[in-house]
Formats: structure tokens, C-alpha cells, sequence
């Protein structure tokens, strides 16, 4: 039995749109690991993925609504949530449980002008790619995990909040593993931070798209149907 | 004689807690500005170019630090010239690690800004080569000049 074309052609774009999605939050652990610069990986990877993503659900918008939807109101609901993120991460900072004020720090490596520090062009940059982080992250849930389990939020919230304290980005802070050796208050102002981000992102994504099941999901279960059918 | 060689030993050890080392002492030289800290910044910029000097990188320390919540205002300077800088390489090529010379400004606790350098004859004296001494000797000279125009 011959897999429809249309299936395919879901499948190819949920790919490219979760491929996409997902260079926003790796350029910075990736240039932080010592694979080329912030600077140059926004150039030659980032923009050309918001261009991808901004194609993909301007064409899918009618004819794959799931997909064009998904990266709208999952792009805004991730960035909406990273203020929940920002109101704890800045606390945090004003406290003394953060060595640095991250979206500063990323807006210089964006602008490649670390030597200079911060601008107001430069914190712009790195604001604008922090919350583009959680548009991402926000588009990447909705496609994997669709929206119909709220709690689900807070859960990928904590995962990528645990993911970022063993990324190269925590070790080149030099603060150790989890960044104990700066503050317990660290891990936990980063894992509260991302536990808000995953709250608001779960409730808003389930407002902005009902109960609507993930895309991924529907996508396996369909070549599922065609593979016991081959079998059978 | 034993409580010679104690009083001895004593002495050394406390000469040894106090005294800073002879290369840092005899290397660093700190002036202090009459100027404000952004003053003192733009006169040696002046200064730098009126020196047949340029400046070839700078670092924003004070700006970079407010990133970690630290406010401070520390600005260093990278001070060379290709043409001094190719008489030192043609040497050795081990003198970039000190050239282009270091110049920094920061204002202190204190309030006060001061303009810090090493000397350059201390630095590459360890190459033990008369010409890299020679014109590390007139780098000498060039930063004390600039520190002088800029603090004044």
C-alpha cells in the first residue's frame, strides 16, 4: 500500500517547521560549545529560520491548518509565556541568584560586540531573541504535544529548565554543575522560571487552540494506519 | 647562633608575606587623573593618535560587568602602532602576547580615575634581546607621555 502524497507532504512540513522551531534555542548553547559564534550562526541559520517558519505558515495556513495554526498561536502563546519566565528570571537576578542578565549577555554575542558590552541596540537583540526562544519552544510544544493536557506545559517547562542547567551555556558561566557553585538559588530561579514559562504556555496554547490533539501524533498514528495495512 | 638563624628565618618569612612581587612592582605604573573618568577616556584617545599611537581594540570592562549587576567604570585600551609593532615581531613573535600594549583607565572606590600600564621594558625584557629592549625602552616613554596627557 502507497502512502499518500498529501501525508507525505504533512510530514516533510511538520519536519521543516519543528527543524525551524528548533534553531532559535540551540544557536546559544551550540556558539557556547565552541561551534562558531552567535553572531554568525543568527546570520547564516536564524534568520533564514523565522523566513522558513513565516513561509511554512503563511502556505500551510488553508491547506495544513494544524500546522499554520500551530506555529501562530503556539509562537505567541510561547512568547506570551516568557514573560511569566522573565518576571521570576529577573528576581532572580535582583536577588543575587543569577551571575548575569542572560538576554543582555545574548544580545552582545548576537551583535558580536562583547568587548564593548551592552547597548541599547544590543539588549533589543538579545530581548527579541529571547522571546523568539519562546515562541520556538512554544511552536515545538504545540506540534509534539499538542494542547488538550494542560498540565503537560509545566512538565516541558521543567525539561527545558533542566535542559538549559546542563547545557554548555550553565558551563560557561563557570558556575558549575547546575550552577551550584554560585547559588543553590540558581537552579532553582532557572527551574521556577521555566516551570512558569510551561504553565502560561500549556494554559494560553489550550485558549489560543481548544483541546486540539499534536500534530506529531496524528502524523504517526497516519503512517501507522498504512503500515498494518501493508502488513495485513 | 640559633636564635640568629630564627630571628633570620623570621625575617625573610615576613619580608616574604609583605613585599609584593619585584617584576609587579617594578612593571605596573598608576597615575592619577585630574580629570573626571570620562575625561581622562577622551584626552587619552587624543593622546593616543598625537603620540603616533592607535588604538586597536578596547574593552568596555565597566559596561561588560553591568551584565553581572556590577556598576563600575573601567574601560581598557589596546595601544599600538604597525610599525612599532612589526620592529617587535621581526624579533620574536612571542611579543604578542604583550603587544599591542595594555593602557586602562578606571575610576577607583576612591572616586578618583587613574590611568595603569605596565612598563613595556618590563614585560619583554625577559627576551633577552637588545633590539625588542630598545624598543620597548621608547614604548616606555610613548606611555608615560600618554598617561601624562591624559591624567592632565
Amino acid at each position: 500500500m502507497v502512502i499518500p502524497m498529501k501525508t507525505l507532504k504533512n510530514s516533510l512540513l511538520l519536519l521543516v517547521t519543528l527543524a525551524a522551531a528548533s534553531v532559535g534555542p540551540l544557536i546559544f548553547p551550540a556558539a557556547q560549545a565552541g561551534l562558531g559564534t552567535m553572531a554568525q550562526s543568527a546570520k547564516h541559520f536564524l534568520l533564514p529560520a523565522v523566513v522558513v517558519l513565516i513561509v511554512v505558515a503563511l502556505l500551510s495556513w488553508k491547506s495544513v491548518p494544524a500546522i499554520g495554526r500551530s506555529i501562530v498561536w503556539g509562537g505567541l502563546a510561547g512568547a506570551i509565556a516568557t514573560v511569566g519566565l522573565e518576571i521570576v528570571r529577573i528576581t532572580g537576578f535582583k536577588m543575587g541568584y543569577m551571575p548575569g542578565n542572560l538576554p543582555r549577555l545574548m544580545g552582545v554575542l548576537l551583535l558580536d560586540r562583547f568587548a564593548l558590552g551592552p547597548s541599547l541596540t544590543s539588549d533589543f537583540a538579545g530581548w527579541a531573541y529571547h522571546f523568539w526562544n519562546g515562541a520556538s519552544f512554544g511552536i515545538i510544544y504545540v506540534l509534539i504535544l499538542g494542547t488538550s493536557r494542560r498540565w503537560l506545559g509545566l512538565l516541558y517547562g521543567i525539561v527545558a529548565g533542566l535542559g538549559f542547567l546542563v547545557s554548555p551555556v550553565v558551563l560557561s558561566l563557570g558556575v558549575g554543575y547546575f550552577g551550584l557553585q554560585f547559588s543553590p538559588g540558581f537552579p532553582i530561579t532557572v527551574l521556577a522560571g521555566h516551570a512558569a514559562f510551561g504553565l502560561l504556555l500549556g494554559t494560553l496554547a489550550a485558549r489560543f487552540l481548544s483541546a486540539e490533539e499534536s500534530v506529531l501524533m496524528t502524523e504517526l498514528r497516519v503512517f501507522r494506519i498504512f503500515r498494518a495495512g501493508r502488513v495485513s | 647562633m640559633k636564635v640568629k638563624s630564627m630571628l633570620l628565618v623570621f625575617g625573610l618569612a615576613v619580608t616574604g608575606l609583605f613585599a609584593r612581587p619585584a617584576s609587579a612592582q617594578e612593571a605596573r605604573v598608576t597615575v592619577e587623573s585630574t580629570k573626571s573618568y570620562e575625561q581622562t577616556v577622551e584626552k587619552l584617545k587624543g593622546a593616543v593618535s598625537q603620540g603616533g599611537m592607535m588604538i586597536m581594540g578596547q574593552v568596555d570592562q565597566g559596561n561588560m560587568l553591568s551584565m553581572a549587576g556590577l556598576k563600575l567604570k573601567a574601560t581598557l585600551f589596546l595601544v599600538g602602532n604597525p610599525t612599532v609593532g612589526k620592529k617587535l615581531f621581526e624579533q620574536d613573535h612571542g611579543v604578542g602576547l604583550y603587544v599591542p600594549v595594555r593602557v586602562f583607565v578606571y575610576e577607583d572606590k576612591d572616586g578618583k580615575t587613574y590611568v595603569s600600564y605596565d612598563k613595556a621594558s618590563s614585560l619583554l625584557k625577559q627576551f633577552n634581546n637588545q633590539e625588542i629592549d630598545m624598543v620597548a625602552g621608547m614604548l616606555d616613554q610613548k606611555l608615560q607621555g600618554l598617561a601624562q596627557m591624559a591624567t592632565h
